[in-house]
């Protein structure tokens, strides 16, 4: 046997072992994803924390292009959007007089009633610089990370509704799942008539309103916000309005801007003090428990 | 050119275009669930260049980049890393079965190789009990890619002239010419 199909052979056995260290490899990798998860998400995190920063050369030219696109788009209906602002000015000029006399009506009933409110929440703000690149996760990936105080857990919002939860923190990006992912589900209450319900990610640009007790009173146009129960969010972030979809579902109309997510405020809360225990009886003796 | 500086040299081109190639659908475009679905870039670009140039893309190369795709782009780990890797390999043990039939047919490959990967993905995502993805964005994909092939290949072949040998002047396996 000539000395050349020697080693060709040789080597087609070393490239076969290596196929097959590789997928064995990878193999256990989904598998420990499966099971172990967290430890998993860690190592994407790390792998992501070196990835995108250095890829921020190619995506920053094309971002920029786009949103110049978007920006000359909206200048070419300048004057149409110019009338519609006006109009909307002078009826939120209606709404600031009200806003302002209620707070002050507000701020009197709770001087008189000795009210204490729970502190206020800090925030860090940063910047969406990626998308999660498919339409099977909905997320972002944000360049703020641990070293800029972020916590998993942490609410999301844009300037005016919640978007999201951090779930992913690197030192220099998080990545926040949104509230359209499947795998969020956030309580809230409906305003003005104080239900509960859960407000689940679907996918699709309304999530769902599930869980609560009585469909008929829940209509569309109240307002869910959060309700804090579970402890991850801060209670009265604005979520969104209520609306029905074409086969009478109860689903969120989100008052964040999906379309033009860019800057984003991570709500720093402190987390609230524990109640630990049940609560003993009142009046029973801890030893014996009789009744003195 | 010295042949081993050739490989070097289009193995480097070749890490550079796929990072770019897995970078693409990270643009921060829009965050609305209701757009469409990105087709995989990476994967078909691994599969064009493993049909032209097999040297200069080697399988520990494609792997580590699959990798690294699947961490970024929040799939699951290793699961499409590893179709991808295995596919690649068929195409590389397939190639000058798959180049002669014509661009037609290497594009029915992809499209035919993408819907097995797809249709396993889906049944192991089943079977461990982890979310399975809807089939509306699969056929998307699946799509996407299919329409994205041919331009890769022609980006291949007439920008970065990855072009395979000349097939049709070199000895058969059975050592005829023509």
């Amino acid at each position: 046997m000539p000395a050349y199909q020697q080693t060709n052979r040789s080597w087609r056995a070393i490239r076969r072992l290596i196929l097959g260290a590789i997928v064995t490899l990878f193999l256990a990798l989904f598998v420990l994803w499966r099971i172990d998860s967290p430890r998993v998400e860690r190592f994407r995190m790390a792998l992501v924390d070196r990835f995108v920063p250095n890829m921020e050369w190619v995506l920053a030219p094309v971002t920029k292009f786009s949103r110049i696109i978007s920006d000359y788009q909206s200048y070419s209906q300048i004057y149409e959007r110019n009338q519609e602002l006006r109009q909307e000015l002078q009826r939120m000029k209606g709404w600031q007089e009200a806003a302002l006399q209620l707070e002050q009506t507000n701020a009197q009933l709770r001087a008189l009633n000795n009210v204490r409110l729970s502190p206020g929440l800090g925030f860090v703000t940063g910047e969406v610089i990626t998308d999660s690149g498919g339409p099977f996760s909905q997320s972002g990936l944000l360049n703020v990370g641990r070293l800029d105080g972020i916590l998993d857990g942490q609410a999301t919002v844009d300037g005016l509704g919640l978007i999201g939860r951090i779930s992913g923190v690197a030192e220099t990006t998080s990545r926040i799942i949104f509230l359209t992912d499947v795998s969020s589900q956030v309580p809230v209450i409906i305003r003005p008539t104080g239900h509960r319900a859960i407000v689940r990610g679907d996918n699709t640009i309304a999530p769902r309103l599930d869980f609560f007790d009585s469909a008929n009173d829940i209509l569309p146009g109240m307002r869910a916000v959060t309700s804090g129960d579970g402890g991850v969010f801060p209670a009265d972030l604005l979520i969104g309005q209520i609306v029905y979809d074409s086969d009478g579902n109860l689903r969120i109309s989100l008052a964040a801007d999906f379309e033009a997510l860019e800057f984003v405020r991570i709500l720093r809360n402190s987390p609230l003090d524990q109640i630990e225990g049940a609560g003993g009886l009142v009046g029973v003796d801890s030893d014996d428990g009789i009744v003195q | 050119m010295n042949p081993l500086f050739r490989i070097w040299f289009f193995c480097g081109i070749f890490i550079a275009v796929a990072l770019i190639s897995i970078a693409i659908p990270l643009l921060p475009l829009g965050f609305s669930p209701d757009r469409w679905a990105m087709p995989d870039l990476f994967f078909a670009l691994t599969v064009a260049w493993v049909l032209r140039m097999p040297n200069s893309a080697p399988l520990i190369l494609v792997a580590a980049l699959a990798l690294l795709a699947d961490a970024v782009l929040m799939r699951p780990v290793g699961l499409w890393a590893l179709l991808i890797v295995v596919a690649s390999e068929l195409a590389r043990m397939n190639e000058r079965l798959i180049r002669e039939a014509g661009i037609l047919v290497e594009t029915a490959f992809f499209v035919a190789i993408l819907i097995v990967m797809v249709l396993i993905q889906n049944a192991l995502l089943f079977l461990t009990f982890s979310g399975v993805y809807p089939l509306k964005s699969l056929l998307q994909f699946v799509m996407l890619s299919m329409i994205c092939y041919p331009f890769i290949t022609g980006f291949l072949h007439y920008i970065l002239r990855v072009r395979g040998r000349n097939i049709r002047n070199l000895p058969d396996r059975l050592g005829k010419v023509g």
